[in-house]
C-alpha cells in the first residue's frame, strides 16, 4: 500500500470519527438543520470555504490553468470571492433574521407561499446534485489517480467518505469536519508552493519561461492562449469577467453558501465572517493557480489537464507534503460533498415532505437521517453513472442557481413592491432560461457566443418573469409585513462594542486589497513585462 | 494590461471594503 493511500485513508477515518462524535450531541431538528443556531466565525468562515471550494477548484480550476487559460481563472477568482462581502450583506444577514431551517424556507415564508418554496428546493436539489457529482467525480479521479483502484470503486469508498457521517450527524457533524477540512487544504494549498517553485526554477525564471512560452502562447497573458476557448484576448476577458460575476453570485445567494449563515449565532458573525471567508479563499485560489501555472512550466505533457497537481504532488514534493496536498484535496470534495449532501437531504425532509415536527424529538431526527440517507442513496446511483467531467458539471450547477436564484433573492431582501407572482415567475423563468439554452449547447455540441450565455439569458427570463409577475399580482400586506420585518434589527444584536469591531475589520480588508494588489504587480506583471521586453 | 489588472484586482478589493464598511453602519440604524 503506497504512502499517499495510508494518509488519505487516515484522513477518512479522522473525518468519520469527527462527524459521528459531534453526531452525538444533536438532540432536536434545530441541531439537525442550522446546528443550533450558535455557531461561531471559525466553524461558519470554515464551512462557507470548505463548501465553496471543491475538487473543482483544485483540479478543474488548476486543470484549465494548466491549459493555457491562467488570467481567465484569476478574474474568476477574484471576482467570486469578493461576493461574500455583497452576499452576507445583501442577502445572508437578513436570511438569518427570518430562523429558518432551509433557504426555501426563506423564501416560502417571505412571501407565504408554499409553491414558492417548492419550487426553490426543487432548483436548489436540481444545481446542488449536479454540484455534488462533480464533487464526487473529482474525489474518485484522485482515488484512482492515487490508488490505481476501478474508477466505480473509487465512486462508492468517496460516497461512503462523507454519507456516513452526514447523515448521522447533519449540519452539527458536517460545520466541524468542514472546518478540519478547510483547515488541512489551506495548509496544502500553501506548502506546496515553494517546492513547484523550486522545481521551476525559482518565480522570476519560472514566470519568464512562462511569458516566452511558445507551445502554449499566451498562457498567462492577459489574452490567455488564445487556442484554448476564444480566439481573441477580448473574448476570453469578458468570459472571464461573466464568469467572474456568475460565481459572485452563486456565493451571494447560493444554498450552500448562504445556508451557512442560518447557522451563524449572531448578525456580526455573518458580517466577520464573510470578510474572513474573502480573503481565505482568494489565498487559496491564488496559491493554486500559480502553482498550476508552474507545474505547465516543469511539465507541459501531463496527458489530463486536471490531473496536473495531482503530479505536482507526487512527483515535485516531499513524500509527506505530497501526502498533506493530495488529503488536502480529497478534504476540498469530501467537506463540498458532506454540505450538498446535508442540504439536499434537509430540503427533501423540511420543504418538499414538509414532515411535520411532533412532541417525539427523536422521531423528528430520526425522519431527517431516514430522508438524507434514501437522497444519498439516489446520489450514489447517480454518481455511479455519470462521466468524469469535473468541471462542465460544475458549471452547469453553478450557473443555473445564480440565474433561478441571483435577482429572485436580492429583490426579495430589497423590495418592498416585489409580489409572490414576481418571485415565483422570476424563479421559474430564470431556472428555465439557464437550463433549455444550456441543456442544447451541450447535446448539440454548439458553443454559444459569449453574449447568449444561458447565465445572461436566464438572468434576463428572471427579470422578465418578475416584471410580469408583479403586474399579475400585487404584493400583498401579508409580502409587506413581512419585508418591514426583515429591516428590523433585533435588540439582541444591539451592541456598540460589537457593531465598532464588525465596522474595524473594513479596514483589515482594505489592507488586504492593497497588499493583493500588490502581490500581482510585483510578483506577476513586473517579471511578465520584464520578460516581454 | 497585465499591469492594469493587477492595479484593477487591489482596487476591486478595496471598493468592496468601502462596500462592507457602508453597509454595516447602515445596518446599526436600522
Amino acid at each position: 500500500m503506497n504512502t499517499y493511500l495510508i494518509g488519505v485513508i487516515v484522513a477518512l477515518i479522522v473525518f468519520i470519527t469527527v462527524g459521528v462524535i459531534a453526531g452525538r450531541e444533536v438532540k432536536d431538528t434545530n441541531d439537525y438543520y442550522v446546528a443550533g443556531r450558535r455557531a461561531p466565525i471559525i466553524l461558519i468562515v470554515g464551512s462557507l470555504i470548505a463548501s465553496f471550494l471543491s475538487t473543482g477548484a483544485f483540479l478543474g480550476d488548476t486543470g484549465e490553468v494548466y491549459g493555457g487559460f491562467f488570467m481567465g481563472i484569476v478574474i474568476v477568482g477574484i471576482l467570486q470571492a469578493s461576493g461574500y462581502v455583497y452576499g452576507a450583506n445583501l442577502f445572508g444577514k437578513y436570511i438569518r433574521r427570518a430562523k429558518v431551517n432551509t433557504v426555501p424556507e426563506y423564501f416560502g415564508k417571505r412571501f407565504s407561499s408554499k409553491r414558492l418554496r417548492m419550487l426553490s428546493s426543487i432548483t436548489l436539489m436540481f444545481a446542488v446534485t449536479a454540484y455534488m457529482l462533480s464533487a464526487m467525480q473529482g474525489i474518485s479521479t484522485l482515488m484512482t489517480s492515487i490508488t490505481g483502484l476501478d474508477y466505480k470503486i473509487c465512486v462508492i469508498i468517496a460516497w461512503l467518505s462523507f454519507t456516513i457521517f452526514t447523515v448521522y450527524s447533519g449540519s452539527k457533524g458536517v460545520l466541524i469536519t468542514d472546518t478540519i477540512m478547510f483547515l488541512i487544504f489551506l495548509v496544502a494549498a500553501l506548502i506546496g508552493i515553494p517546492y513547484v517553485v523550486s522545481a521551476a526554477g525559482g518565480w522570476n525564471e519560472a514566470i519568464t519561461s512562462l511569458a516566452q512560452n511558445t507551445t502554449r502562447p499566451g498562457i498567462i497573458a492577459w489574452t490567455n492562449n488564445l487556442d484554448y476557448m476564444y480566439p481573441t484576448g477580448v473574448q476570453n476577458l469578458v468570459w472571464a469577467i461573466v464568469y467572474g460575476i456568475v460565481w459572485a453570485m452563486v456565493v451571494m445567494v447560493s444554498p450552500w453558501q448562504t445556508s451557512r449563515y442560518l447557522m451563524a449565532k449572531d448578525e456580526h458573525t455573518v458580517q466577520r465572517s464573510a470578510i474572513w471567508a474573502s480573503m481565505g479563499v482568494v489565498t487559496v485560489t491564488t496559491a493554486l493557480y500559480f502553482t498550476a501555472a508552474f507545474i505547465y512550466k516543469i511539465n507541459p505533457n501531463i496527458e489530463s489537464q486536471s490531473t496536473a497537481i495531482i503530479w505536482g504532488a507526487m512527483n515535485l514534493m516531499p513524500l509527506l507534503i505530497g501526502v498533506v496536498m493530495l488529503t488536502g484535496i480529497l478534504s476540498a470534495g469530501v467537506s463540498s460533498a458532506s454540505t450538498f449532501l446535508s442540504l439536499i437531504g434537509s430540503s427533501l425532509t423540511n420543504d418538499i415532505l414538509a414532515s411535520k415536527q411532533t412532541d417525539d424529538v427523536k422521531q423528528n431526527v430520526k425522519i431527517a437521517r431516514i430522508g438524507m440517507a434514501v437522497v444519498s442513496v439516489v446520489v450514489l446511483v447517480l454518481a455511479f453513472f455519470n462521466p468524469p467531467q469535473i468541471f462542465w458539471i460544475m458549471y452547469f450547477g453553478g450557473t443555473v442557481i445564480a440565474s433561478a436564484w441571483g435577482v429572485v433573492a436580492l429583490t426579495s431582501v430589497w423590495s418592498r413592491r416585489m409580489s409572490e407572482g414576481a418571485a415565483f415567475w422570476g424563479m421559474l423563468l430564470g431556472f428555465l432560461g439557464c437550463v433549455i439554452p444550456k441543456t442544447y449547447s451541450a447535446l448539440s455540441g454548439v458553443t454559444l457566443p459569449i453574449y447568449l450565455d444561458p447565465f445572461f439569458i436566464g438572468i434576463v427570463m428572471s427579470i422578465i418573469g418578475m416584471v410580469i409577475g408583479n403586474k399579475v399580482k400585487k404584493a400583498s400586506l401579508a409580502d409587506i409585513a413581512e419585508y418591514e420585518k426583515l429591516h428590523v434589527r433585533p435588540a439582541s444584536e444591539k451592541d456598540p462594542e460589537k457593531d465598532k469591531k464588525t465596522h474595524n475589520l473594513m479596514y483589515l480588508y482594505v489592507v488586504f486589497g492593497v497588499a493583493l494588489g500588490l502581490f500581482f504587480v510585483v510578483f506577476y506583471a513586473l517579471p511578465y513585462m520584464s520578460a516581454m521586453g | 494590461m497585465e499591469l492594469v489588472l493587477s492595479i484593477v484586482f487591489g482596487a476591486w478589493f478595496v471598493a468592496s471594503a468601502l462596500f462592507y464598511g457602508y453597509m454595516v453602519r447602515k445596518g446599526e440604524k436600522e
